[in-house]
């Protein structure tokens, strides 16, 4: 179970990943435009990903790897749908904003 | 007859819900089938009462149940009582939707039944939550509300949610009980060597009472009881009334009493005490209402307080007066609460102030009604007066003398506010303004008259329900098994709850 | 140090059948749209498709019962409680296929119900998961396809609801998915059974924390439950149905399995402690806010709330037979919950409609079946007999009881008397005599929902009466 070397420590991985997947959070949470919320949820995966990779060199396991790949796929996936449901609720708005949607009341 | 428990119980429903799915206009021969079951069911419960019960078994695990009905020395009287006060209400329906009305009061009857059949406590708290629906269902769809018709289910809500409440604490207290003891199919058995721990045993009777209080009621759990009598049409009050409101009592005498003596000694106080505050509270409030079925129901919570008491006086003669008295109870308020309805039907008014002078023209009516007061407020030699004579020599050997003294009191003071009903709708002035009467037709006295016979009968000679209930009474309160468990190595209460469990597994 | 990679051997193909055959359904139904004619043959083609391949799923699903085996090293654990949530979810989509005939226009059925096909083929893999990317795999193809339906109608509610649900969704599958990578580091391994057998550690019990969140999220329990009441609304009324059970089955799926087979027993309570609270609040606050709604549809999803804590309380204290509970209570609610949304889409001309509580008026006079059948499920809802909620509610008490959770018990029957309040608001509603000019009346034409109310009704009483053989045959966790 001996982690195989890192030139930079792995602690600095992780931050970063940590760092991208809390930046994606506030940017969900903060941002008003639907396109913005997607790419903040895209840094919120790939902050898994990077997450997942670092794991996988540390533990010597491509299950890792693998999953970053899977992951990658499925948010591509996930993006072509958001975008679409974007395209279909805003097609008649001049600009996009989740605050003017508010038939609901949630 | 193998079967005919379980038929008592699952016919009536059964038949309920043919009757719902006949066509729109079978009114009157739903009604009529409705009487035909109620009729067979008297016939049948008292034909075979040596028949021996029905189990199928349930559960297995988390605990051990059973579809356990039998005939029981409390539940046998109670149950006919039961089917007759059915027969009396359905036999003079008069209603709009008459199948519904019915099928539901069908429901009622063998949810009921159900009740004071069932020998396991799971299937006992089935049927306690099952019996709720039904009332509800008649409060809604035919109530008398106060307010009009806008106000409709107002006192349905009140009763549901009260008696839900009560009866959810009921289910969690089978759970634990069942956890604890490995089964639930125990009522009425007398190897089944109930042992609760301390810990435990005062929370899971802290539910079932609580259940059993609201039920009944009890100040201050009565709050529902006023304006769901009040609301409920007079044939199905009848059926609350008289039966419904005497399965929290029932609950204690084949539930308290056995498997949780030790909590209901330790209770004692707090409950004579809560029995004498609706003992008294009912009497003096019943003196003061307007509204004839008012009256009739203050005057229950007081009655029924003093039931409780006697069955809190672990006293053999006072529990057996306790089941006289219930099923006395039960024939004289649904036999008032019936002749009330009738009044109310021809008058279309129940207050006091404006009744009157109703006994000139009508004889059968005045003495219908008349029969009724007098069971109830204790003459000599009707039921009534047995069941408080028992109860009170009862107590007084028990040593609480001083109780039976207070109850002295409300019985004085329920002949003034029964003769005060009597007069009020009977004698006194013709309201001259009030529609056109008739007497008692022949089909309303063929519905009371069950009713009035049977109070006379059990006034005359109450041997038949007290010698049964006098020997369950003994087996229940005789020598208290001495307590065993305590010579056991003291396991911690959730440990040996894992191991009833795990027994069943 | 990780395992050889095992071959692929044919009974692990043979574990992922059901699966194949419901997917290959949907790519069936779709090719053959293309040879129709317009019309409305075309939308009964496409549900008999999928109803063949539902249905021969799910005989095949059953036949694995009793046959565990890890398929795919470990992937995917074939048999054990798999199959019955399995078999609800499948029956779910049959269900709410049924309800409307399909959904959406009829040119549009063939992708729906494909698209409904492959989210099931989702919740089936959650069910069978037994490492972190066969879950994160089937939440996501349960919930992409979920997108889409929901935002599937002409109308702006229904399109809002699709944002809003994908927006919340896909945030909180970034929380699961950042869970797993931290629970990855924590042990070396994707498998779930690796979790208990490694020591502690802070990132693995950050990792759960997150991971439970997500779960959480997806099941809707009280914090996370904000989206449900309005994507439910928005949703066409067979989207809703299928919702309020499919992603309950495999969500359930996933946390049995964390719960009981992931987590090592030292540290379990302390990082699901918050589960049960989260449990106990949801029963509280859904079963509360329940009492102001007046859309059914609003309804009925903020009583899934107040009963998906019943669900989850029955986990508390991991015994082996609060797990069946769960199941149990789960396939109670599955029947009485579409029980509940078939009587409301016979209520309505349009399945892509909404309904309001009003409707119900007098309902036990006009059509007393409906009224019947709609009181039953809602006294079952309630907890009340003869039903399979009265004894789900029994067995679940009695395992919180027995595993020491006093507290989550009381709380549920708080909850309990809460909900009698909700549902006997349409009961009281159905059998109150009102005047008929003022009831909006409309009628569906579609004859399946009855079908779906008759087969619920029997399963509800079934399992209410008698639930000693079906809580007995749910297997064991592992």
């Amino acid at each position: 179970m001996t982690p195989s070397a890192f030139a930079v420590p792995i602690e600095n991985y992780i931050g970063l990943s940590a760092v991208i997947f809390f930046l994606g959070v506030t940017g969900v949470i903060v941002r008003r435009n639907p396109l913005i919320m997607l790419m903040s949820i895209e840094l919120m995966f790939n902050a898994a990903n990077l997450a997942l990779i670092t794991f996988a060199k540390a533990w010597v396991n491509a299950a890792g790897h693998i999953f970053a790949f899977l992951v990658i796929t499925v948010a591509a996936a996930e993006a072509a749908i958001g975008l679409a449901i974007v395209v279909v609720v805003f097609r008649r708005a001049a600009h996009v904003d989740v605050d003017e949607i508010a038939t609901l009341h949630g | 007859m193998t079967g005919l428990v379980t038929a008592l119980v699952l016919g009536p429903i059964l038949v309920g819900f043919v009757l719902y799915a006949l066509p729109k206009g079978a009114d009157a021969g739903a009604k009529w089938a409705g009487v035909a079951v109620a009729a067979l069911a008297v016939a049948l419960t008292l034909g075979n009462p040596h028949t021996p019960d029905d189990s199928v078994p349930w559960l297995a695990r988390p605990f051990g149940a059973a579809f356990h009905f039998g005939f029981g020395a409390i539940s046998y009287w109670i149950v006919v009582l039961l089917q007759v006060a059915t027969f009396s209400a359905l036999v003079a329906l008069r209603a709009t939707r008459l199948r519904e009305y019915t099928a539901q009061m069908l429901v009622l009857l063998g949810a009921m039944t159900g009740v004071f059949l069932a020998k396991d406590l799971l299937l006992f708290a089935l049927f306690w939550d099952l019996m709720l629906v039904p009332v509800f269902l008649l409060m809604v769809g035919w109530g008398l509300p106060g307010g009009g018709p806008r106000r409709a289910g107002t006192a349905a809500w009140r009763y549901l949610i009260y008696n839900l409440a009560g009866g959810l604490c009921l289910l969690l207290a089978t759970a634990a009980f069942g956890i604890v003891h490995g089964s639930t199919d125990v009522i009425g058995n007398p190897d089944a060597h109930v042992v609760i721990g301390n810990v435990w045993g005062a929370w899971i009777f802290a539910g079932f009472a609580f259940a059993f209080l609201v039920k009944t009621p009890v100040f201050p759990f009565h709050t529902w009881m006023p304006a769901t009598y009040g609301e409920l049409p007079p044939p199905v009050v009848a059926v609350v009334s008289g039966i419904q409101s005497k399965a929290g009592l029932y609950g204690f005498i084949v539930i308290g009493l056995p498997f949780f003596a030790e909590q209901m000694r330790a209770a004692t106080p707090l409950v004579v005490a809560l029995g004498i505050i609706s003992l008294l509270y009912g009497a003096f409030t019943a003196l003061a209402q307007s509204d004839a079925k008012r009256v009739v129901a203050y005057s229950s919570l007081s009655h029924l307080g003093l039931i409780l008491i006697a069955i809190f006086s672990f006293d053999q003669v006072a529990i057996a007066g306790a089941v006289v008295y219930i099923v006395a109870h039960g024939l004289f308020s649904a036999a008032l609460f019936l002749v009330l309805g009738y009044v109310e039907e021809r008058e279309e008014t129940r207050s006091l102030q404006r009744l009157g002078g109703l006994g000139y023209g009508n004889p059968r009516l005045a003495g219908a009604l008349v029969f009724a007061a007098l069971a109830a407020l204790g003459l000599p030699g009707l039921a009534g007066f047995a069941g408080e004579l028992l109860i009170l020599t009862g107590l007084y050997h028990a040593g609480f003398g001083a109780v039976a003294l207070i109850a002295l009191v409300p019985i004085v003071v329920a002949a003034a506010y029964m003769l005060r009903l009597f007069q009020g709708i009977m004698n006194g002035p013709k309201v001259a303004d009030l529609p056109e009467r008739r007497d008692l037709t022949w089909i309303e006295g063929l519905a009371v008259a069950p009713l009035v016979l049977g109070f006379i009968l059990l006034g005359i000679d109450p041997a038949p329900v007290a010698g049964l209930a006098s020997d369950a009474a003994r087996a229940l309160t005789g020598p208290q098994t001495p307590v065993s468990h305590r010579a056991q190595p003291r396991r911690s209460e959730t440990e040996s709850a894992y191991v009833a469990a795990d027994s069943v597994r | 140090m990780s395992p050889p990679i095992p071959y692929v051997n044919s009974a692990d193909l043979h574990a992922l059948l059901p699966t194949t055959v419901i997917a290959a359904a949907g790519l069936l139904a779709l090719v053959v749209d293309l040879f129709m004619s317009a019309g409305r043959a075309r939308r009964w083609i496409a549900v008999a498709i999928a109803a063949a391949g539902l249905v021969i799923a799910g005989v095949l699903t059953a036949q694995q019962y009793g046959h565990s085996y890890p398929a795919f090293g470990g992937a995917y654990m074939q048999g054990g409680f798999a199959v019955v949530l399995g078999e609800i979810a499948i029956f779910a989509t049959l269900v709410s296929l049924g309800l409307g005939i399909g959904i959406g226009r009829d040119d549009q059925v063939a992708g729906t119900t494909a698209i409904v096909l492959w989210s099931t083929c989702g919740a089936l893999l959650m069910a069978g998961a037994g490492n972190l990317m066969m879950i994160f795999l089937g939440l996501e193809l349960l919930s992409l396809g979920l997108y889409c339906l929901c935002a599937m109608s002409v109308r702006s509610a229904a399109r809002e609801s699709g944002l809003k649900y994908l927006l919340l969704s896909s945030m909180a599958s970034g929380f699961l998915l950042y869970g797993m990578a931290l629970l990855f580091g924590g042990t070396g391994s994707v498998a779930l059974a690796a979790i208990s057998a490694a020591p502690p550690s802070p990132l693995i019990a950050l990792g759960a924390g997150l991971f439970l969140v997500g779960i959480a999220f997806k099941l809707s329990l009280v914090p996370f439950h904000s989206w449900t009441p309005d994507v439910y609304e928005g949703a066409p009324l067979s989207v809703t149905a299928y919702m309020s059970v499919v992603t309950k089955a495999g969500a359930l799926g996933v946390l049995g399995r964390f719960a009981y087979a992931a987590l090592p027993p030292a540290t379990a309570n302390a990082i699901l402690l918050p589960v049960w609270t989260v449990a106990a609040i949801s029963m509280i606050v859904g079963n509360l806010a329940a009492l102001q709604q007046i859309d059914m549809k609003r309804l009925l999803a903020y009583s899934g709330i107040g009963q998906v804590g019943y669900i989850v309380a029955a986990f508390a204290g991991q015994t082996p037979l609060g797990l069946r509970y769960a199941i149990f209570y789960l396939a109670a609610y599955t029947f009485m919950n579409l029980g509940a949304f078939a009587v409301v889409a016979l209520m309505l001309k349009d399945a892509d409609g909404s309904l309001g509580v009003g409707a119900f008026a007098g309902l036990a006079y006009r059509r007393p079946w409906l009224a019947a059948a709609m009181t039953f499920f809602l006294l079952s809802l309630a907890g009340l007999p003869p039903t399979a909620g009265f004894t789900g509610k029994i067995l679940i008490l009695a395992s919180s009881v027995g595993a020491g959770y006093w507290w989550l018990s009381v709380l549920l029957i708080a909850g309990t008397a809460i909900s009698v309040y909700v549902y006997f608001k349409i009961v009281r509603a159905m059998f109150v005599r009102v005047d008929e000019a003022h009831v909006r009346a409309e009628r569906s034409t579609n004859p399946l929902p009855w079908i779906s109310i008759a087969v619920c009704a029997a399963a509800v009483f079934v399992l209410g009466i008698y639930p000693l053989a079906p809580s007995d045959i749910i297997p064991l966790a592992k």
